[in-house]
């Protein structure tokens, strides 16, 4: 296990390469099928570490997606993708962290599914009006000729990755807790 | 009992929603995305008679009247709670009885009517403004965009009327039927 600790701080390309030849070995050579080699490399590399460094890699590549369909074209206007991308999951979380502490005090049940606030109904559909918004903007400004055409694929992807990555985020690290199936967008 | 309240023999039971908890949550996101393909044409519109329009015509105030209108009734249409609809006198035990339920009507008359209003309001500015004195097409663009907005706006809405009617599959219905 030394080679981990030496690996650790390596460039992660190399990490993965490590775990999938860590993984090998494990099987018995009988019954090595190509399912089973692919599934327990994907546990190995799942770890919390490994999540975290492939996120905020994606993160930074959406970012860098938007200012540069900002910094290419000389024209700052794109930059509001990135706001509205970045509200997009607030209204969720902060319900859901309203919702952890609602009462029940004589209620007798906690099937919040059947009365669900209001507010949190209000959530959803907000988020639902600023993920189209956050792709309809830069769709609005080239159709006005305030941006040009290679800005808006790039702000659009970089926007979709950012939203995606946070939301991926969310589901990864709540998944720990407690084990809903319905993913919080 | 239960014969007597039908006046059809095909009961409402066949038009009834499926009930899902998922079902419901897109639906509310849909009508959010609906609300905003809506609002952001109509902006564009705006823009773009501010931006790239050759011609004489631009989009004023008078054409987010509409607007307006179709907001202020999805507003008050979908933040009526909805039992206060039903509870028309047969089970008055349970509520307050019969003046909540009229007003809930009256009011939700009126949401429905500005929704209405709203959409006919797009249409009236689309024919006056716009096709009376026989534009071109990007010209006419801008009152298309104004009609697509206040559609948008009433299918959100619709959409999360239903949505909101859908029941859980694990709910019982206490009424007493």
């Amino acid at each position: 296990m030394d080679g981990v600790e030496r690996n650790y701080c390596n460039f992660f390309f190399s990490k993965i390469v490590w775990h999938l030849l860590q993984g090998q070995p494990r099987l018995s050579p009988h019954y090595q099928s190509h399912i089973v080699v692919s599934h327990n490399s994907l546990t190995s590399i799942m770890n919390p570490l490994n999540k975290i460094i492939f996120l905020s890699a994606f993160l930074a590549f959406g970012f860098l997606l938007i200012l540069l369909s900002c910094a290419l074209y000389n024209n700052w206007l794109p930059l509001w993708v990135i706001a509205v991308f970045l509200v997009a999951p607030l209204p969720n979380i902060i319900l859901s962290s309203i919702e952890n502490n609602r009462d029940d005090f004589l209620t007798f049940s906690n099937d919040h599914a059947n009365t669900p606030l209001p507010l949190q109904e209000f959530a959803k559909f907000f988020t639902g009006l600023l993920i189209v918004s956050g792709v309809a903007l830069p769709l609005m400004l080239y159709h006005c000729w305030l941006i040009d055409l290679g800005s808006l694929v790039m702000s659009i992807t970089g926007g979709l990755i950012v939203y995606s990555d946070i939301c991926v985020f969310i589901w990864f690290f709540s998944e720990s807790e407690e084990e809903n199936d319905d993913f919080n967008f | 009992m239960d014969q007597t309240r039908h006046l059809f023999r095909f009961n409402a039971e066949l038009l009834r929603l499926p009930k899902s908890k998922k079902l419901r949550t897109i639906g509310i996101y849909t009508a959010g995305a609906l609300f905003a393909v809506g609002f952001w044409s109509m902006l564009d519109a705006a823009v773009y008679s501010k931006t790239v329009n050759a011609s004489v015509v631009h989009v004023t105030f008078v054409d987010w009247i509409p607007f307006i209108c179709s907001t202020l009734g999805m507003l008050i249409v979908n933040s009526i709670e909805k039992s206060n609809l039903l509870s028309d006198g047969q089970n008055s035990f349970l509520g307050d009885g019969q003046g909540n339920a009229w007003a809930a009507r009256v009011i939700l008359f009126f949401g429905f009517s500005l929704l209405a209003g709203g959409l006919a309001g797009s249409f009236m500015v689309f024919i006056l403004k716009f096709l009376m004195h026989d534009y071109g097409f990007p010209t006419l663009g801008m009152g298309v965009s104004n009609i697509v907005c206040n559609g948008c706006i009433m299918l959100s809405c619709i959409i999360l009327w239903l949505a909101q009617n859908i029941e859980d599959e694990y709910s019982y219905s206490l009424a007493l039927n």
